[in-house]
This record gives structure tokens, C-alpha cells and sequence, in this order.
């Protein structure tokens, strides 16, 4: 059957714009990617990622923290607070880890567990949220194995910031402007307390 | 057998037979509602009956059947009242929530030490017998523990025990802090566990017990394989049990865990104890015969075993928090008023009540100091038994000697327990009380005489039968009552037996 030019030039925008929806819907299914910072001091790399820069006022922002034991030995990190997230209501959406186990603690669950900290000004160089510490006061330890590393994703909704408080602004969404996020480490390393903070990344709320 | 086995880093094993914790008999709690060792909660004992407890924490562990009903935790069931959760909304508001699951092991952890159930399996609580609200911030916004606070208040809370702290210093959970105060209600949290000269809040604030741990030798806690420990400062109150503390975790197992989280229940648990109790009149300071909150404060510290340094300091605070509360009363009684002649047998009856918690086996004394302080007469008697609350009235029986017309001064004391002294509490349970009676003797002179003395003039003639009772007087007494005497009316009744005639 020989199909007329019509139904031929039909046929190929059609497949053209099913081809180009399933490219689009593929891409939107995949995790959106926006800047990252890294901070390297053995035996650690510090990493935090969002999926973009610019965001609506009270539109929900996603952080990637991953801590990575990048010498030869294996360490070990404890911290004497323990911020645990609930599945349903915090902001944690995922933990992902190889080469790390948790030494103390119950259930050796790091997925229970936010394990890093993050703080956010604004223009003027005020916090306007800061989350380091948490509140339940029991030790707990995670030993890395060479290479070992912690990734947690979170999810924090600026309105209602569910995620673990130490908030300095709270109930109030992030206002039109400029801020800057920047992840915190705060463990004892090897008896050692140690501090890290990533770069900072600027984002805008419009 | 106990059957180990590591899940994760903890020292977790099934139910065995029933332990009782290193840091449940460091605080002697065991000792109150154990009185004869049999490791098991004593019929008539205090355990804190009737005393409710909020914990505020990540909620306890338990599972839903199909048909929606709660399971508990098998050590803690019998004694979980209830739950919440919390969670923030918007603008300082707080949605309460039926969920309070513990999802991470925490709040199942420290509910465990202070109320785990008298059973065969697993461990014992400091305080097996409180009834337990767990309490859930979903997500530890400070809206959320305020919330959690001020819902103790209108449900009956007794102690909110509160393992958590925080750098910040936000007013509305010290608002929570002081409507809860101020409503009576004892609030109890955690120092710190970045081994710090810090206190957290909420145990920074003056209206909540501040409380550090210790290890197995009472030494502040320090975590050997990471430094962590316990923080310290000047707003320290108690320290308590806090490393390798071995309660009730997730999916009915057990492990042990360290921190200043884990020594807020015990404090907890010796508060509750202690509300469970009859109230001293020692601590009794508006005299309504109840416990208030600060009363319990009062006792928490001055029951304290000192640690450290002499007296409070920032690393210990007021010392090792003690359930073992003895306190005795002494009341004192003699059978004669304050006159009575020498030679005569003067019963002296002691009466001593057991104010404590705990039963003791008590030594009385009584004895006798003449105007030289000088102890005339001095017996004791051993081993009475008192269980809490009774009383028991000793006798011991004084015969005064010549010289008469002194006045001695009589004594009743009951000294504390030898294990208190031991652990240098300086109990104030060592009462003496005095009363003055005076030996006239020879009444050859201007006195004023009343009835007892009126006896002792009657038996002068031995004239009169029917006043002259063997028991109270002596055949041979013989004084002179030529003397300018004043005789009332009562006087004059027993004076009239010295012409036989009837009254």
C-alpha cells in the first residue's frame, strides 16, 4: 500500500511527538541536578547538592549531603546528639551506604538517623535556618570503611520546616530574595571534634 | 542462657530471665520496692503507683494488629497509659497526632529504665509500677516540645522526663517550662552529651532538674572509644546512671546504650518513688501533707550521695541521685509529766515512726543528762523492725537516784541506718528530742504544788490508802512537808487523806 505524502508527513509528526514526550516525561522522571559543593579534608569529603537554584516561595527544596572516607583506614565518627526522622513526617526521603556501618545505637538503622547539618542566610548575612545539632541526647557512631560513604536526601519545606528544628525563623516561609546554603559536618573524628562546612551555594526564591 | 547477638552495633538478646540494671541498683531503686531480694516487686511496696510520667521523646515502641489495636512493647504494656504525637503546622501551631510510635528506639529505650514491668523477661524499671504517656515532637520543632509540655499539664502529668537538650534558648518551650512549674508538675532533662562545660536547655532553666551521668565507678561519663560525655556547669542538680545502660529497644529486644539521655529516667524513676510516698514533715514546707514539686526537689538533693569534690560542684551537682529515702521520726513521751521522785521507776516511752520509703531495722537509745551534762542513765534497745509508714512506741524505764530536786533532761534518738552513713548522705534522720523533768526531792520550802506533788505529800502519813498507789509511790517515802505551801483545790483533796477522812 503506498501511503499518500499527507498521511506519511501525519504519521512522522506523530512519531516525532510521541518520541519527543517520551524524552520529555524520561527526563523529567529523572532527579533534577543543580549545583554542588565539595569540601576535602582527609580522611573526609563533604558534599552537598540541590536540584536547582532557583525555587517559588514555599516551594519544597532538595538537598543531597554525602560524607565519603576517602583515605586508606577506617574511621570512625561519632556524635552525642541523635536527630531521628520519622518516615511519614520528617524531611528525610532517602539514605544510601556502602562501607558504613553504625556502632552504637539501636537497630543500626542510619536510615533513622539525619546525620549532617545545614544553615541558610540571607543578603545580609542573618540565619534564617540552621540545623546542626540534634536534640535526643545519646551517643551514636558510624564506622567508615575505606572509600565507605553516607548519602541522605532530604526534603525541606520551607513552610512548615519539617525536618529537625534548631530553626531561628520558624512558620514563615523563605521570602523573595537571595540566600545561601551551606552544609555543616559536626562530629568527633577518631576523639577529635571536627567541623566542616562545604562552600556555599546561592539560590534565589522568586 | 542469655542468647546475644549484635544487631547493628548493639548488644541485643531475647528475653531471658529478668535482670535488674547496673544503674536500677546503683540508685538503690530495687531496694525500695525489693525489700527481701527476691528480685521481684514486693506486694505492699512503693513503685510508683498512681504517679503519671510524660516522656517526651520519640514514642515507644509498639505494632498495630489488623484490627487497628496497639501492641506494646511485652516489657512495658502494663504500664504504658497512652501516647501522642505532635506536629507542627504553621504560625506556632501544633496538630496533635494518635501516632506516637518510636521508630528508632529511643524513647522505648528510656521509658524501659524507668517502667519495664515486674515479669520474667528482660529487665525491671527503676519505678515498675508508674503509669507512662509517651510523648512524640514529630519532627523536634520547639512548637512541638512546647506542646508536648503544656499537654502534661491538663492531663494529670506528675513528671515530664525530658532526655533531650538544645543550644537554644527558645521562649516558648520556656514558657511550656514554667506553666508546667507552676502547675506542679516536676520536670527533669538532660545536660548534654558533648562532654562540655555546658548545660543545655531545658535543664539550664532553674525550674527543671538538671542531670548528668555516670559510668559504673561514679565517675562522670566519658565515652571511652569516642570522648563524647557527660556536660557539666554550674546549673548541674544530679547526676545518675548513664553509660552501658542495658533497657527495652525495638521489635521486643533489649541493648544497652550510653548518655545523659539514659540517665534522666532514673532520676525520673527516684521522683516518682518518692511522689509515691508518704511525705516527711522534714520536706513538708507548706505543711498540706502532700508532695508539691519542689518538695521533691528538696529531697532528690538532700538524699543525694556527694560525689566529687565535698559538697555541689558543676561536675556531679548535688551528687548520685538515691531512691533508698530513710527518714525516721522520734517522738518522745515520759510517763510522768515533769515531776517525779527520786528512787521511783520513771518509764520513758519513745516512740519512733518510720517516715521512709524503704522498712528499717532501727536501734533506739534513750538516756539521761543531769544539769552537768552528765549522763545518768543511758540504754538502748536494737533491732526493732519498722516497715514504711508504722511506728512502734520502746519503753525503757529510768530509776533516779539521790540527790534529788534536779532537774535532768531526758533523750530519745535514733541514729541512721549504718549503709546511709556509708555513703556520707548526712541524712538528717538522726532525731533527738528532750523534755526537762525535775526531781523535787525535800519540799521544806516556798513552792507551788500541784497534783503530782500532792500524791508524793499524801504518802508522807501513809495515811491515806485510797491515794497511796503502790505503783506510784515508794512505802518508804518520808518528807518533811513543813513549808509555807500553796495547795490548790486538787491539793487539798489528797491533802485530806492525812486525817483518814474521805475526800
Amino acid at each position: 500500500m503506498i501511503l499518500s505524502l499527507k498521511k506519511t508527513l501525519a504519521l512522522g509528526l506523530t512519531a516525532a511527538l510521541l518520541v519527543f514526550i517520551a524524552v520529555y516525561a524520561y527526563r523529567l522522571s529523572l532527579p533534577q541536578v543543580g549545583p554542588r559543593v565539595t569540601i576535602t579534608s582527609p580522611p573526609l569529603e563533604f558534599s552537598m547538592q540541590l536540584d536547582k537554584t532557583e525555587y517559588g516561595v514555599g516551594e519544597n527544596m532538595t538537598i543531597v549531603f554525602d560524607l565519603k572516607n576517602i583515605s586508606n583506614e577506617t574511621i570512625s565518627l561519632a556524635k552525642g546528639e541523635c536527630d531521628p526522622v520519622d518516615p511519614h513526617y520528617g524531611g528525610l526521603i532517602s539514605t544510601e551506604a556502602n562501607g558504613a556501618n553504625m556502632q552504637q545505637g539501636p537497630q543500626g538503622s542510619l536510615s533513622g538517623l539525619f546525620h549532617f547539618g545545614f544553615s541558610i542566610v540571607d543578603e545580609n548575612g542573618t540565619d534564617v535556618y540552621r540545623h546542626v545539632e540534634g536534640w535526643l541526647q545519646a551517643v551514636y557512631e558510624i564506622v567508615l570503611e575505606p572509600g565507605g560513604y553516607v548519602k541522605q536526601t532530604l526534603l525541606l519545606d520551607p513552610v512548615t520546616q519539617t525536618l529537625i528544628a534548631n530553626q531561628l525563623v520558624d512558620g514563615h516561609p523563605l521570602l523573595s530574595g537571595t540566600y545561601q546554603i551551606t552544609a555543616i559536618l559536626d562530629f568527633s573524628v577518631n576523639k577529635a571534634g571536627v567541623t566542616l562546612e562545604t562552600p556555599s551555594i546561592t539560590f534565589t526564591i522568586k | 542462657m542469655l542468647l546475644f547477638f549484635s544487631l547493628a552495633g548493639v548488644a541485643a538478646f531475647a528475653h531471658a530471665s529478668e535482670t535488674v540494671p547496673w544503674g536500677v541498683e546503683r540508685v538503690r531503686a530495687n531496694q525500695v520496692w525489693d525489700r527481701n531480694g527476691d528480685k521481684t516487686v514486693d506486694q505492699d511496696a512503693i513503685a510508683g503507683q498512681n504517679v503519671r510520667v510524660a516522656v517526651i521523646d520519640w514514642g515507644v515502641d509498639y505494632w498495630k494488629d489488623g484490627q487497628g489495636n496497639i501492641h506494646y512493647h511485652s516489657d512495658l504494656a502494663d504500664n504504658i497509659a497512652g501516647g501522642r504525637g505532635f506536629r507542627y503546622v504553621s504560625d506556632g501551631n501544633v496538630e496533635e497526632l494518635s501516632d506516637y510510635q518510636d521508630t528508632w528506639g529511643h524513647g522505648t529505650h528510656v521509658i524501659g529504665t524507668v517502667a519495664a514491668v515486674d515479669n520474667d523477661a528482660g529487665v525491671i524499671g527503676a519505678a515498675p509500677k508508674v503509669k507512662i504517656y509517651a510523648l512524640k515532637p514529630m519532627t523536634w520543632n520547639s512548637w512541638e516540645i512546647a506542646k508536648a509540655i503544656n499537654w502534661s499539664v491538663p492531663n494529670g502529668i506528675n513528671i515530664i522526663s525530658m532526655s533531650f537538650g538544645t543550644d537554644i534558648n527558645y521562649p516558648e518551650i520556656r514558657r511550656a517550662v514554667d506553666y508546667a512549674h507552676t502547675s506542679g508538675v516536676v520536670l527533669i532533662a538532660a545536660s548534654g552529651d558533648t562532654n562540655e562545660n555546658k548545660i543545655l536547655y531545658p535543664a539550664k532553666y532553674d525550674n527543671v532538674i538538671a542531670v548528668s551521668a555516670v559510668n559504673q565507678n561514679n565517675q562522670r561519663w566519658v565515652d571511652p572509644s569516642t570522648g563524647l560525655g557527660s556536660n557539666y556547669g554550674p546549673e548541674l542538680d544530679l547526676v545518675a546512671p548513664g553509660a552501658d545502660i542495658n533497657s527495652t529497644l525495638l521489635g521486643d529486644t533489649y541493648g544497652t546504650w550510653s548518655g545523659t539521655s539514659f540517665a534522666v529516667p532514673h532520676v525520673t524513676a527516684v521522683a516518682a518513688l518518692t511522689l509515691a510516698s508518704k511525705i516527711n514533715p522534714k520536706y513538708d514546707s507548706n505543711g498540706d501533707g502532700i508532695w508539691q514539686n519542689v518538695e521533691v526537689y528538696d529531697r532528690l538533693i538532700d538524699l543525694a550521695k556527694d560525689l566529687g569534690p565535698s559538697g555541689r560542684d558543676d561536675e556531679y551537682g548535688y551528687g548520685l541521685v538515691d531512691a533508698l529515702l530513710r527518714d525516721t521520726a522520734v517522738d518522745f513521751a515520759t510517763s510522768y509529766k515533769t515531776v517525779h521522785g527520786w528512787g521511783y521507776p520513771l518509764q520513758i516511752y519513745v516512740k519512733v515512726k518510720n517516715l521512709g520509703i524503704t522498712a528499717e531495722t532501727l536501734n533506739v537509745e534513750a538516756y539521761v543528762l543531769n544539769p552537768s551534762n552528765q549522763k545518768v542513765f543511758d540504754q538502748w534497745i536494737n533491732g526493732t523492725q519498722l516497715l514504711s509508714g508504722t511506728s512502734t512506741t520502746l519503753t525503757f524505764t529510768w530509776t533516779p537516784q539521790y540527790p534529788t530536786k534536779s532537774i535532768f533532761r531526758i533523750f530519745g534518738h535514733t541514729p541512721p541506718p549504718q549503709e546511709d552513713i556509708d555513703t556520707n548522705n548526712n541524712i538528717n534522720i538522726y532525731s533527738v528530742h528532750q523534755v526537762n523533768i525535775t526531781v523535787p526531792g525535800d519540799i521544806n520550802g516556798s513552792y507551788k504544788v500541784d497534783v503530782y506533788d500532792a500524791i508524793l505529800i499524801s504518802t508522807h502519813w501513809s495515811h491515806s490508802k485510797s491515794f497511796e498507789s503502790p505503783g506510784h509511790v515508794p512505802e518508804d517515802w518520808n518528807h518533811d512537808i513543813n513549808c509555807d505551801c500553796t495547795i490548790d483545790i486538787y491539793d487539798s483533796i489528797i491533802l485530806s487523806t492525812y486525817y483518814g477522812a474521805d475526800p
